[in-house]
Protein backbone atom coordinates (compact mmCIF):
# COMPACT_ATOMS: atom_id res chain seq x y z
CA UNK A 1 0.00 0.00 0.00
CA UNK A 2 3.05 2.20 0.52
CA UNK A 3 4.17 1.90 -3.19
CA UNK A 4 1.06 2.69 -3.96
CA UNK A 5 0.67 6.00 -2.12
CA UNK A 6 3.70 6.82 -3.53
CA UNK A 7 3.22 6.66 -7.24
CA UNK A 8 1.91 9.90 -9.51
CA UNK A 9 -0.50 7.72 -11.15
CA UNK A 10 -2.13 6.87 -6.90
CA UNK A 11 -2.49 10.88 -6.13
CA UNK A 12 -4.02 11.23 -9.90
CA UNK A 13 -6.79 8.46 -9.24
CA UNK A 14 -7.26 9.63 -6.21
CA UNK A 15 -8.46 13.44 -7.84
CA UNK A 16 -10.44 11.79 -10.36
CA UNK A 17 -12.37 9.94 -7.49
CA UNK A 18 -13.67 13.06 -5.89
CA UNK A 19 -13.59 15.14 -8.88
CA UNK A 20 -16.13 12.83 -10.50
CA UNK A 21 -17.81 12.05 -7.34
CA UNK A 22 -18.44 15.78 -6.74
CA UNK A 23 -19.37 16.99 -10.07
CA UNK A 24 -22.02 14.15 -10.79
CA UNK A 25 -23.08 14.44 -6.62
CA UNK A 26 -24.84 17.52 -7.90
CA UNK A 27 -28.07 16.05 -8.37
CA UNK A 28 -27.95 13.98 -5.02
CA UNK A 29 -26.98 17.83 -3.72
CA UNK A 30 -29.97 19.09 -5.06
CA UNK A 31 -32.28 16.49 -3.69
CA UNK A 32 -30.17 16.42 0.09
CA UNK A 33 -30.72 20.40 0.34
CA UNK A 34 -34.31 20.64 -0.74
CA UNK A 35 -35.28 17.74 1.04
CA UNK A 36 -34.08 18.89 4.19
CA UNK A 37 -35.51 22.09 3.81
CA UNK A 38 -39.04 21.41 4.54
CA UNK A 39 -38.22 20.21 8.26
CA UNK A 40 -37.59 21.96 11.01
CA UNK A 41 -34.57 23.51 11.57
CA UNK A 42 -33.70 20.77 14.69
CA UNK A 43 -34.43 18.41 12.36
CA UNK A 44 -32.68 19.01 9.40
CA UNK A 45 -29.30 17.97 10.91
CA UNK A 46 -30.75 14.43 11.68
CA UNK A 47 -32.44 14.09 8.40
CA UNK A 48 -29.33 14.90 6.49
CA UNK A 49 -26.81 12.34 9.24
CA UNK A 50 -28.65 9.95 8.90
CA UNK A 51 -30.00 9.60 5.32
CA UNK A 52 -26.76 10.12 4.33
CA UNK A 53 -25.21 7.77 6.48
CA UNK A 54 -27.08 5.29 4.82
CA UNK A 55 -26.32 6.58 1.66
CA UNK A 56 -22.71 6.77 2.24
CA UNK A 57 -22.63 2.72 3.22
CA UNK A 58 -24.88 1.56 0.23
CA UNK A 59 -22.74 3.70 -1.96
CA UNK A 60 -19.71 1.98 -0.82
CA UNK A 61 -20.98 -1.60 -0.88
CA UNK A 62 -22.47 -1.07 -4.84
CA UNK A 63 -19.09 0.48 -5.94
CA UNK A 64 -17.42 -2.42 -4.57
CA UNK A 65 -19.65 -4.57 -6.43
CA UNK A 66 -19.12 -2.29 -9.84
CA UNK A 67 -15.18 -2.77 -9.13
CA UNK A 68 -15.31 -6.71 -9.24
CA UNK A 69 -17.85 -6.78 -12.10
CA UNK A 70 -16.01 -4.50 -14.25
CA UNK A 71 -12.78 -7.27 -14.33
CA UNK A 72 -15.08 -9.46 -15.93
CA UNK A 73 -13.99 -8.66 -20.32
CA UNK A 74 -17.27 -7.12 -22.12
CA UNK A 75 -18.76 -5.61 -18.44
CA UNK A 76 -15.88 -2.38 -19.57
CA UNK A 77 -17.86 -2.35 -22.85
CA UNK A 78 -21.33 -2.35 -21.37
CA UNK A 79 -20.51 -0.07 -18.63
CA UNK A 80 -18.97 2.62 -21.05
CA UNK A 81 -21.84 2.29 -23.15
CA UNK A 82 -24.36 3.32 -19.70
CA UNK A 83 -21.98 6.13 -18.99
CA UNK A 84 -22.32 7.41 -22.41
CA UNK A 85 -26.46 7.32 -22.29
CA UNK A 86 -26.66 9.09 -18.78
CA UNK A 87 -23.57 11.64 -19.71
CA UNK A 88 -25.95 13.08 -22.51
CA UNK A 89 -28.95 12.35 -20.45
CA UNK A 90 -27.29 14.80 -17.82
CA UNK A 91 -26.88 17.55 -19.88
CA UNK A 92 -30.58 17.66 -21.31
CA UNK A 93 -32.93 19.80 -18.85
CA UNK A 94 -35.65 17.44 -17.37
CA UNK A 95 -39.24 18.50 -19.19
CA UNK A 96 -40.85 18.64 -15.32
CA UNK A 97 -40.82 17.85 -12.03
CA UNK A 98 -43.55 15.29 -10.34
CA UNK A 99 -46.08 16.80 -8.08
CA UNK A 100 -44.61 14.86 -4.65
CA UNK A 101 -46.12 15.88 -1.59
CA UNK A 102 -42.93 17.56 0.67
CA UNK A 103 -41.94 15.54 3.18
CA UNK A 104 -42.68 17.77 6.05
CA UNK A 105 -41.50 14.84 8.70
CA UNK A 106 -38.27 12.94 9.77
CA UNK A 107 -39.16 9.78 8.04
CA UNK A 108 -40.16 10.71 4.97
CA UNK A 109 -37.42 13.21 4.29
CA UNK A 110 -34.86 10.37 4.81
CA UNK A 111 -36.86 8.20 2.98
CA UNK A 112 -36.38 11.12 0.05
CA UNK A 113 -32.42 11.17 0.54
CA UNK A 114 -32.39 7.29 0.08
CA UNK A 115 -34.31 6.74 -2.80
CA UNK A 116 -32.69 10.07 -4.77
CA UNK A 117 -29.33 8.18 -3.33
CA UNK A 118 -30.17 4.94 -4.80
CA UNK A 119 -31.61 6.44 -8.22
CA UNK A 120 -29.17 9.27 -8.51
CA UNK A 121 -26.47 7.68 -7.73
CA UNK A 122 -25.75 4.83 -10.27
CA UNK A 123 -23.78 7.31 -12.55
CA UNK A 124 -21.61 7.68 -9.88
CA UNK A 125 -21.03 4.26 -8.77
CA UNK A 126 -19.68 3.43 -12.43
CA UNK A 127 -18.15 6.49 -12.84
CA UNK A 128 -16.26 6.25 -9.98
CA UNK A 129 -15.66 2.12 -10.30
CA UNK A 130 -14.18 3.19 -13.59
CA UNK A 131 -12.13 5.88 -12.03
CA UNK A 132 -10.75 3.38 -9.69
CA UNK A 133 -9.17 1.17 -11.98
CA UNK A 134 -8.86 -2.01 -9.97
CA UNK A 135 -7.94 -0.40 -6.48
CA UNK A 136 -10.05 -0.54 -3.52
CA UNK A 137 -7.26 1.77 -1.74
CA UNK A 138 -8.49 4.42 -4.13
CA UNK A 139 -11.96 3.69 -4.17
CA UNK A 140 -12.42 3.71 0.20
CA UNK A 141 -10.40 6.92 0.11
CA UNK A 142 -12.08 8.42 -2.77
CA UNK A 143 -15.40 8.36 -1.65
CA UNK A 144 -14.83 8.61 2.07
CA UNK A 145 -13.54 12.31 1.20
CA UNK A 146 -15.89 13.34 -1.29
CA UNK A 147 -19.42 12.11 -0.10
CA UNK A 148 -18.97 14.37 3.23
CA UNK A 149 -18.15 17.02 1.23
CA UNK A 150 -21.37 16.64 -1.16
CA UNK A 151 -23.36 16.11 2.21
CA UNK A 152 -22.27 18.55 4.05
CA UNK A 153 -21.74 21.14 1.68
CA UNK A 154 -25.23 20.16 -0.64
CA UNK A 155 -26.53 23.72 0.12
CA UNK A 156 -23.75 25.20 -1.37
CA UNK A 157 -23.11 23.11 -4.68
CA UNK A 158 -26.88 23.67 -4.91
CA UNK A 159 -26.19 27.81 -4.94
CA UNK A 160 -22.85 26.91 -7.06
CA UNK A 161 -25.18 24.48 -9.72
CA UNK A 162 -27.88 27.69 -10.10
CA UNK A 163 -25.25 30.33 -10.56
CA UNK A 164 -22.77 28.27 -13.28
CA UNK A 165 -25.05 25.56 -14.61
CA UNK A 166 -21.83 24.88 -17.11
CA UNK A 167 -21.03 22.79 -13.96
CA UNK A 168 -23.29 20.10 -15.13
CA UNK A 169 -21.51 20.29 -18.70
CA UNK A 170 -18.69 19.77 -16.67
CA UNK A 171 -19.80 16.72 -15.16
CA UNK A 172 -20.97 15.09 -18.27
CA UNK A 173 -18.08 15.67 -20.04
CA UNK A 174 -15.86 13.55 -17.38
CA UNK A 175 -18.56 10.89 -18.11
CA UNK A 176 -18.19 11.02 -21.51
CA UNK A 177 -14.42 10.89 -20.57
CA UNK A 178 -14.16 8.06 -17.66
CA UNK A 179 -16.04 5.96 -20.03
CA UNK A 180 -14.36 6.09 -23.69
CA UNK A 181 -10.80 5.22 -21.29
CA UNK A 182 -13.23 1.98 -20.19
CA UNK A 183 -14.15 1.51 -23.07
CA UNK A 184 -10.50 0.68 -24.81
CA UNK A 185 -9.44 -1.21 -21.78
CA UNK A 186 -12.29 -3.80 -21.54
CA UNK A 187 -9.82 -7.11 -21.90
CA UNK A 188 -12.05 -8.53 -25.12
CA UNK A 189 -10.69 -5.88 -26.71
CA UNK A 190 -7.18 -6.62 -26.00
CA UNK A 191 -6.82 -9.43 -28.72
CA UNK A 192 -8.14 -7.45 -31.64
CA UNK A 193 -6.54 -4.24 -31.01
CA UNK A 194 -2.95 -6.25 -30.91
CA UNK A 195 -4.23 -7.61 -33.84
CA UNK A 196 -4.38 -4.43 -35.65
CA UNK A 197 -1.23 -3.66 -34.03
CA UNK A 198 -1.92 -1.87 -31.58
CA UNK A 199 1.30 -2.33 -28.46
CA UNK A 200 0.41 -2.64 -24.80
CA UNK A 201 2.71 -1.49 -22.34
CA UNK A 202 1.52 -3.01 -19.08
CA UNK A 203 -1.66 -4.00 -20.02
CA UNK A 204 -2.53 -0.43 -21.12
CA UNK A 205 -2.82 -0.21 -24.87
CA UNK A 206 -0.86 2.70 -26.60
CA UNK A 207 -0.39 4.25 -30.00
CA UNK A 208 3.29 5.68 -30.67
CA UNK A 209 4.00 7.40 -27.37
CA UNK A 210 0.46 7.93 -25.87
CA UNK A 211 -2.03 6.04 -24.42
CA UNK A 212 -5.02 4.93 -26.63
CA UNK A 213 -6.92 5.23 -22.95
CA UNK A 214 -6.10 9.02 -22.86
CA UNK A 215 -7.44 9.53 -26.63
CA UNK A 216 -10.78 7.62 -26.20
CA UNK A 217 -11.58 9.37 -23.30
CA UNK A 218 -10.80 12.86 -24.87
CA UNK A 219 -13.18 11.96 -27.80
CA UNK A 220 -15.88 10.41 -25.39
CA UNK A 221 -16.01 14.02 -23.87
CA UNK A 222 -16.24 15.37 -26.99
CA UNK A 223 -18.59 13.09 -28.08
CA UNK A 224 -20.62 13.48 -25.20
CA UNK A 225 -20.82 17.33 -24.51
CA UNK A 226 -21.51 17.79 -28.03
CA UNK A 227 -24.38 15.46 -28.16
CA UNK A 228 -25.91 16.28 -24.73
CA UNK A 229 -25.74 20.26 -26.00
CA UNK A 230 -27.28 19.54 -29.66
CA UNK A 231 -29.96 17.53 -28.24
CA UNK A 232 -31.08 19.87 -25.49
CA UNK A 233 -30.58 22.42 -27.91
CA UNK A 234 -33.39 20.35 -29.87
CA UNK A 235 -35.26 19.90 -27.07
CA UNK A 236 -35.79 23.43 -25.79
CA UNK A 237 -36.71 24.16 -29.74
CA UNK A 238 -38.99 21.83 -29.90
CA UNK A 239 -42.18 23.43 -27.60
CA UNK A 240 -42.14 26.85 -29.91
CA UNK A 241 -42.52 25.35 -32.97
CA UNK A 242 -46.08 26.76 -34.29
CA UNK A 243 -48.94 23.96 -35.12
CA UNK A 244 -47.84 23.26 -38.61
CA UNK A 245 -44.61 21.78 -36.87
CA UNK A 246 -42.50 24.55 -38.00
CA UNK A 247 -39.79 25.05 -36.02
CA UNK A 248 -38.02 27.97 -36.13
CA UNK A 249 -34.08 26.87 -36.20
CA UNK A 250 -32.42 27.60 -32.39
CA UNK A 251 -30.47 30.60 -31.42
CA UNK A 252 -27.71 29.94 -30.07
CA UNK B 1 -45.38 56.20 -11.38
CA UNK B 2 -44.36 52.53 -10.63
CA UNK B 3 -41.17 51.83 -9.74
CA UNK B 4 -39.71 48.53 -9.65
CA UNK B 5 -36.72 48.05 -6.80
CA UNK B 6 -34.64 45.26 -7.04
CA UNK B 7 -33.12 43.64 -4.20
CA UNK B 8 -30.80 40.85 -3.43
CA UNK B 9 -30.61 41.24 0.35
CA UNK B 10 -27.11 42.36 0.08
CA UNK B 11 -26.21 45.71 1.85
CA UNK B 12 -25.27 47.60 -1.54
CA UNK B 13 -29.00 46.47 -2.54
CA UNK B 14 -30.27 48.01 0.70
CA UNK B 15 -28.76 51.11 -0.59
CA UNK B 16 -30.92 51.21 -3.26
CA UNK B 17 -34.04 50.98 -1.28
CA UNK B 18 -32.96 53.61 0.74
CA UNK B 19 -32.32 55.77 -1.71
CA UNK B 20 -35.92 55.50 -2.42
CA UNK B 21 -37.11 56.11 0.74
CA UNK B 22 -34.95 59.37 1.13
CA UNK B 23 -35.91 60.69 -2.01
CA UNK B 24 -39.66 59.83 -2.35
CA UNK B 25 -40.93 63.11 -2.22
CA UNK B 26 -38.71 63.41 -5.63
CA UNK B 27 -42.12 62.26 -6.93
CA UNK B 28 -45.85 64.29 -6.96
CA UNK B 29 -47.75 61.19 -5.78
CA UNK B 30 -46.38 58.51 -3.54
CA UNK B 31 -45.08 56.19 -5.49
CA UNK B 32 -46.28 52.44 -6.11
CA UNK B 33 -43.54 50.09 -5.37
CA UNK B 34 -42.90 46.92 -7.01
CA UNK B 35 -40.06 45.28 -4.56
CA UNK B 36 -38.50 42.13 -7.00
CA UNK B 37 -36.00 39.71 -5.42
CA UNK B 38 -34.81 36.86 -8.64
CA UNK B 39 -33.42 33.19 -7.72
CA UNK B 40 -31.65 31.83 -9.85
CA UNK B 41 -33.90 27.85 -10.94
CA UNK B 42 -32.49 25.04 -9.72
CA UNK B 43 -30.96 23.07 -12.48
CA UNK B 44 -32.86 20.32 -14.19
CA UNK B 45 -31.77 17.18 -13.83
CA UNK B 46 -32.50 13.48 -14.94
CA UNK B 47 -34.35 11.90 -12.27
CA UNK B 48 -34.52 14.86 -10.00
CA UNK B 49 -38.55 14.22 -10.42
CA UNK B 50 -38.71 11.00 -8.17
CA UNK B 51 -37.12 13.10 -4.82
CA UNK B 52 -38.56 16.76 -5.15
CA UNK B 53 -41.62 17.93 -5.85
CA UNK B 54 -42.54 21.20 -7.70
CA UNK B 55 -44.05 22.45 -4.48
CA UNK B 56 -40.79 21.76 -2.77
CA UNK B 57 -38.98 23.43 -4.88
CA UNK B 58 -41.41 26.71 -5.02
CA UNK B 59 -41.64 26.50 -0.93
CA UNK B 60 -37.87 26.53 -1.46
CA UNK B 61 -37.88 30.02 -4.06
CA UNK B 62 -40.09 31.70 -1.47
CA UNK B 63 -38.50 31.32 1.62
CA UNK B 64 -34.87 32.23 0.09
CA UNK B 65 -36.55 34.70 -1.88
CA UNK B 66 -38.53 36.35 1.58
CA UNK B 67 -34.63 36.59 3.30
CA UNK B 68 -33.47 38.64 0.88
CA UNK B 69 -36.40 40.71 0.34
CA UNK B 70 -36.70 41.06 4.34
CA UNK B 71 -34.28 43.99 5.22
CA UNK B 72 -35.80 45.63 1.94
CA UNK B 73 -39.47 45.31 3.44
CA UNK B 74 -38.62 46.61 7.11
CA UNK B 75 -37.24 49.85 5.28
CA UNK B 76 -40.39 50.31 3.26
CA UNK B 77 -42.09 49.50 5.90
CA UNK B 78 -40.66 52.42 8.16
CA UNK B 79 -40.81 54.92 5.56
CA UNK B 80 -44.81 53.83 5.39
CA UNK B 81 -44.24 53.30 1.58
CA UNK B 82 -47.24 50.88 0.27
CA UNK B 83 -45.24 48.35 -1.75
CA UNK B 84 -46.31 44.73 -3.36
CA UNK B 85 -43.36 42.39 -2.95
CA UNK B 86 -42.69 39.12 -4.98
CA UNK B 87 -39.63 36.10 -5.36
CA UNK B 88 -39.15 35.87 -9.13
CA UNK B 89 -37.08 32.70 -10.85
CA UNK B 90 -34.97 33.10 -13.73
CA UNK B 91 -31.85 34.50 -15.33
CA UNK B 92 -31.67 37.93 -12.96
CA UNK B 93 -31.47 40.69 -14.92
CA UNK B 94 -33.74 39.63 -17.95
CA UNK B 95 -36.30 38.59 -15.03
CA UNK B 96 -35.92 42.45 -13.50
CA UNK B 97 -37.10 44.09 -16.92
CA UNK B 98 -39.70 41.39 -17.85
CA UNK B 99 -41.23 41.97 -14.80
CA UNK B 100 -41.01 46.13 -15.17
CA UNK B 101 -42.69 45.81 -18.57
CA UNK B 102 -45.37 43.32 -17.33
CA UNK B 103 -46.03 45.94 -14.24
CA UNK B 104 -45.72 49.09 -16.82
CA UNK B 105 -43.81 50.12 -14.45
CA UNK B 106 -41.64 53.64 -15.14
CA UNK B 107 -38.77 53.42 -13.67
CA UNK B 108 -36.00 50.60 -12.53
CA UNK B 109 -33.89 51.11 -9.13
CA UNK B 110 -31.15 48.80 -8.47
CA UNK B 111 -28.07 48.81 -6.26
CA UNK B 112 -24.67 48.52 -8.49
CA UNK B 113 -22.89 46.21 -5.98
CA UNK B 114 -24.66 42.91 -5.68
CA UNK B 115 -23.75 39.66 -3.24
CA UNK B 116 -20.76 38.02 -4.62
CA UNK B 117 -16.75 38.14 -4.82
CA UNK B 118 -17.58 37.99 -8.58
CA UNK B 119 -19.70 40.55 -8.85
CA UNK B 120 -17.42 42.86 -7.01
CA UNK B 121 -15.07 42.15 -9.35
CA UNK B 122 -17.10 42.91 -12.18
CA UNK B 123 -18.83 46.02 -10.31
CA UNK B 124 -22.77 45.64 -10.67
CA UNK B 125 -22.74 42.98 -13.93
CA UNK B 126 -26.41 42.26 -13.00
CA UNK B 127 -26.72 46.14 -12.75
CA UNK B 128 -25.21 46.60 -16.07
CA UNK B 129 -27.18 44.16 -17.49
CA UNK B 130 -30.07 45.54 -16.55
CA UNK B 131 -28.73 48.89 -17.75
CA UNK B 132 -28.38 47.62 -21.19
CA UNK B 133 -31.07 45.23 -21.77
CA UNK B 134 -33.87 47.92 -20.23
CA UNK B 135 -36.54 49.99 -22.62
CA UNK B 136 -37.42 52.33 -19.27
CA UNK B 137 -35.12 54.56 -17.64
CA UNK B 138 -33.08 52.67 -14.32
CA UNK B 139 -31.77 54.40 -11.54
CA UNK B 140 -28.33 52.62 -10.52
CA UNK B 141 -28.05 53.87 -6.98
CA UNK B 142 -23.95 53.64 -6.06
Amino acid sequence: MLAELASQAFWIGLLKIIGVNIVLSGDNAVVIALAARSLPARQQKAAIFWGSGAAVVMRIVLTIFAVALLALPWLKIIGSLLLFWIGIKLLVPEEDTGDIDASDNLIAAIRTILIADLVMSIDNVIAVAAAAQGSYVLLILGLAISIPLVIFGSQLLLHLMERWPVIITVGGGLLGFVAGEMLVTDPALAGPMESMGIRFNDGNPTIGEVKLALIAGAIGAAAVVAAGTWLARRKRAGPASGPLGDAEPPRS
Amino acid sequence: MKILVAVDGSKGSLDAVQCLVDHADWYRETPEVHLVTVHLPVPQLPRMGLAVGKAQIRKYYEEEGEERLAAAKRKLDAAGIAYVAKVLVGPVAESIVKHARDKRCDLIYIGTRGMTALGKALVGSTATKVLHIADIPVLLVK
